[in-house]
């Protein structure tokens, strides 16, 4: 599939004028601006951009840039967006879902695409609730955070998404803020940049059903990585131990930085060109039934 | 008296422990009896142990086609007291059985009007210093000799199989077998056998092959790219194979940590635009089961090879059954068309899998190619597989040029058309971005809840189906009727039941009664008229399924008002066998 590429002239080039549904004030905002800013910055031909969501809030994003999109199931985001990577290894694959949708019912995948290391960009809106289902608790919800479904508190600690794909085999973990949305979009490029699986965790407020994770309690707390003396990404202790810093402080920017091979790097089948540009006229089978004389 | 019609195949049966080759012993039998031109029908049971459990092969051969496997043995190759424990009462009368008497405990012999053949199968291995498990080899010879067929297709079959290893290693393997061979031969053990089957003066190339490598070699003789799967009995070897030929025919086989990651990641390189496949077993298929839907509502063309067993849950997992067809036919929240192929043997399962891709293609549509354990793991002799003359149908899926002769901004993947199907383009694609949802949406993909958008895009998803049925699937693709147009007595199947049927119509035929076979071929869409009209001008009818609820039965009753009294049900894991179903049409008449 050759093409002729396509430059934008400027951002709003990546609206697509659909109405959206978040309420005022919502992370998502600052995480769509983040996003397309990122794309344009980068200077992507947003046809050769796949934009994979699953279904949540933060999950109409697709709708939202005009790049390819696919608003897929509940949790699957991950195996959609890095199948599409293997069928079409030309495409900047993107995915992005909510907490609930990677951390809860898609958890499965995440561990596994994290230690794939598909070269694919994941952006997760956690915003420690499940918010289009009506604010009950997530994954990522605080221990003792009631909601409907935990009105006398969760009993389980929240998951620890760095330490996750970290430890499963990540080559890129991030950490963002929906509200330091210039500080964001520096950290999705670096992610689509990098080669290999790029996990950005981005804390967004819920502003109609989280009233503790608030935009000021983030900004009492948050500090930048970047900003730590001799905070080397390439150690995994350091990475890990700031992993699994939450609460008074925490920590956001490029926690985990490796280079390592990816899947596709190991895929012959895809060494000269994408599956997609493979013609299948006139296949041969008389070598596959040799063995069945 | 035995009906010498339905056994006029010889049937082989090894037995023994779970672990000691059973399978590859059968398949190598099974190949040289191919060889000399025989037609083969194997069939396999095992439980669900890796070690231990008794585990059987039966190579059925004939010099016309056979269709089924036998529940008559004429040679038993009895590897444990076991296997002489629970077949013997299976032997067909003057039968062979073949087993080592310094190595099994068993002494009598004498009385059940059988031709037993001891030979030292332990003594004979250890004597040529081979492995133990060598002394499947010494019997396969013995096994040969027995039916007073030439050495030359036991050495040929070894030859092929161990030329990987080197000629060493074949020149030893055929020495082994030779001496289970000749120490039949001189000590003229099999002399009571009389039954031989005479070979054809020209051996016919064919290939054995099972109903799962047929639809993975049809897969990937359709243009497949990319599978993702995970493995469950009785799929896995569909996964298998195609990963097999993975690099050779440029295919990703990518082995997924669940079946919920399998159909996705199958939809989501299709979406791409690339031939694309999932296989699974009925536990599996449950877990794929919103996806099928995502498939649906996102017209994602799609190939899923189903192997059913009993369920339900785990059930019998190694074991037959058709306990899924209504699982498949409605499986999915909500409604949205999809094409259900029933194959019927291992050339049905290689020619509706290589349409499986084209009609998908062609629709943006689901297909469920539903075979079972039988099926599936039954190997059978075909003419080598080729379809030179398959051409890839793509549909309205559009070229790069394509696309970028339309005009930026004015695409609609999802435009209304007088036949459901829209222009498809692929992401990559100049000029046509869009976004396909799980929500439903417009013509162009965006969200619209609106309940004028939401009938037509319903009535547009099943406008498909019609225009399948209109522009592409003929009745006689859909059913096939079997035996005389007319007979006194109509036996209505679908599925993996139709090789033991055939095998008793040819005997009930060949006695002089008169019976046919409606064969169905598709469950969706159902072949309503064509079926109908057969069973409305038929004098008795017959319904045979391996499951306990007669659920074709039920869909042919929904579907064309016909209710067919006569059912012959199975449901204990095992296969239909031709002199069971010759009894019943006995019976039935
Ligand atoms: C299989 C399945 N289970 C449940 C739901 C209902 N559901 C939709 S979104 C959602 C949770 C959303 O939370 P999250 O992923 O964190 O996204 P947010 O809305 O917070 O952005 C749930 C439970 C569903 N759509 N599918
Ligand atoms: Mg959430």
């Amino acid at each position: 599939m050759s093409k002729t590429l396509k430059i934008l002239n400027n951002v709003q080039e990546l609206d697509t004028g659909s109405s959206c549904n978040w309420c005022p004030g919502c992370g998502d905002f600052g995480i769509l601006l983040a996003l397309k800013q990122a794309i344009f910055d980068l200077k992507l031909d947003p046809e050769s951009v796949m934009l994979v969501s699953g279904i949540g809030c933060g999950s109409q994003a697709p709708h939202l840039i005009k790049v390819y999109g696919f608003h897929s199931l509940h949790g699957r985001t991950l195996p959609v967006a890095t199948a599409m990577k293997l069928a079409n290894n030309k495409m900047t694959v993107i995915a992005i879902g909510g907490d609930g949708d990677g951390y809860g019912i898609g958890m499965g995948h995440f561990i596994h695409a994290a230690r794939r290391n598909f070269d694919i960009t994941y952006i997760v809106q956690n915003n420690q609730v499940y918010g289009l289902t009506k604010g009950q608790t997530s994954p990522t919800s605080e221990h003792g955070y009631k909601s409907k479904t935990t009105p006398e508190g969760v009993i389980e600690p929240m998951i620890r998404p760095i330490a996750l794909s970290m430890t499963a085999g990540a080559s890129f973990c991030a950490r963002g803020f929906a509200g330091d949305i210039m500080y964001l979009k520096e950290l999705i490029k670096a992610g689509i940049q990098h080669k290999g699986f790029s996990h950005i965790d981005v804390l967004q407020p819920c502003v109609t059903f989280n009233k503790i994770n608030t935009y000021q309690w983030y900004q009492q707390r948050i500090y930048k990585l970047s900003d730590v003396e001799g905070y080397d990404p390439s150690s995994r202790t350091m990475a890990l131990e700031k992993a699994e810093e939450w609460g008074e402080k925490i920590p956001v920017g490029v926690y985990y930085k490796e280079d390592r091979w990816t899947y596709e790097d190991k895929l012959p089948m895809i060494a000269e060109k994408p599956l997609v540009d493979h013609s299948i006229e006139n296949i041969d089978i008389g070598p596959a039934i040799e063995s069945y004389f | 008296m035995e009906n010498l019609a339905v056994y006029k195949h010889l049937s082989w049966l090894v037995g023994g422990e779970a672990g000691y080759g059973i399978t590859t012993m059968g398949q190598m039998f099974a190949r040289a009896c191919s060889r000399a031109g025989l037609n083969v029908f194997g069939y396999a049971e095992y439980p669900s142990l890796i070690r231990g459990g008794h585990n059987t092969a039966m190579i059925t051969v004939g010099s016309d086609k056979v269709h089924a496997h036998s529940n008559k043995i004429d040679i038993l190759l009895a590897l444990n007291e076991d296997t002489l424990n629970k077949h013997l009462g299976s032997m067909s009368e003057g039968g062979v059985v073949i087993y080592d008497d310094e190595s099994l405990n068993w002494d009598e012999t004498s009385n059940l009007g059988l031709t037993w053949v001891s030979i030292p199968l332990a003594r004979i291995t250890k004597e040529l210093e081979a492995q133990k498990i060598m002394r499947n080899t010494v019997a396969l010879g013995a096994s040969f000799a027995v039916m007073g067929m030439d050495f030359s297709f036991v050495s040929n079959v070894l030859e092929t199989t161990f030329a990987r290893k080197g000629q060493e290693v074949v020149d030893f393997n055929v020495k082994v077998a030779k001496a289970g061979y000749d120490h039949v031969n001189s000590n003229d053990l099999a002399a009571n056998f009389k039954k031989a089957i005479p070979l054809p003066e020209s051996a016919k190339k064919q290939i054995v092959v099972s109903g799962n490598d047929a639809i993975a070699l049809g897969a990937i003789k359709a243009g497949l790219k990319f599978m993702s799967a995970y493995p469950m009995t009785p799929a896995t070897s569909i996964m298998q194979t195609v990963a097999k030929h993975g690099v050779k025919y440029e295919i990703i086989m990518k082995h997924t940590e669940d079946e919920i990651a399998a159909m996705n990641m199958a939809i989501g390189a299709s979406h791409m635009g690339v031939r694309s496949m999932t296989a699974t077993a009925g536990g599996g298929f449950s877990l794929m089961v919103e996806a099928l839907g995502m498939a649906g509502i996102t017209e994602t063309p799609l190939v899923v090879a189903m192997g059913t067993r009993p369920g339900p849950s785990t059930g019998l997992p190694t074991w037959t059954d058709q306990g899924d067809l209504r699982f498949v036919m409605h499986a999915s929240q909500g409604e949205f068309p999809r094409i259900v192929f029933l194959p019927g043997d291992v050339q049905e399962s290689f020619d509706m899998t290589l349409r499986a891709f084209n009609l998908s293609d062609k629709y943006q549509m689901i297909s469920i190619v539903l075979t079972d354990k039988y099926l599936g793991e039954s190997v059978q002799s075909v003419e080598p597989f080729a379809a030179t003359d398959y051409v890839p149908d793509r549909g309205l899926l559009m070229s790069t040029s394509d696309a970028a002769a339309i005009e930026d901004g004015s695409y609609k993947r999802f435009e209304f058309t007088e036949n459901g199907v829209s222009r498809r383009a692929v992401p990559g694609m100049p000029n046509c971005i869009y976004v396909a949802s799980t929500d439903e949406h417009r013509e162009d993909g965006d969200l619209d809840e609106g309940s004028e958008n939401r009938i037509k895009m319903v009535d547009k998803r099943a406008q498909k189906i019609v225009s399948l049925l209109n522009e592409s699937l003929k009745p006689d693709e859909m059913i096939e009727i079997h035996g005389p147009a007319d007979a006194n007595l109509t036996i209505v199947s679908w599925g993996s039941t139709k090789g033991p049927i055939l095998e008793a119509l040819d005997a009930a035929n060949t006695e002089g009664l008169s019976v046919n076979f409606l064969q169905i071929k598709f469950a969706l869409p159902f072949p309503s008229d064509a079926v109908s009209e057969v069973l409305n001008a038929a004098k008795k009818t017959l319904l045979i399924e391996t499951n306990s609820e007669a659920q074709m039965g039920g869909v042919i009753r929904e579907k064309t008002g016909v209710k067919i009294e006569n059912t012959f049900l199975r449901y204990d894991g095992r296969p239909f066998h031709p002199a069971q179903i010759l009894d019943k049409i006995k019976e039935s008449l």
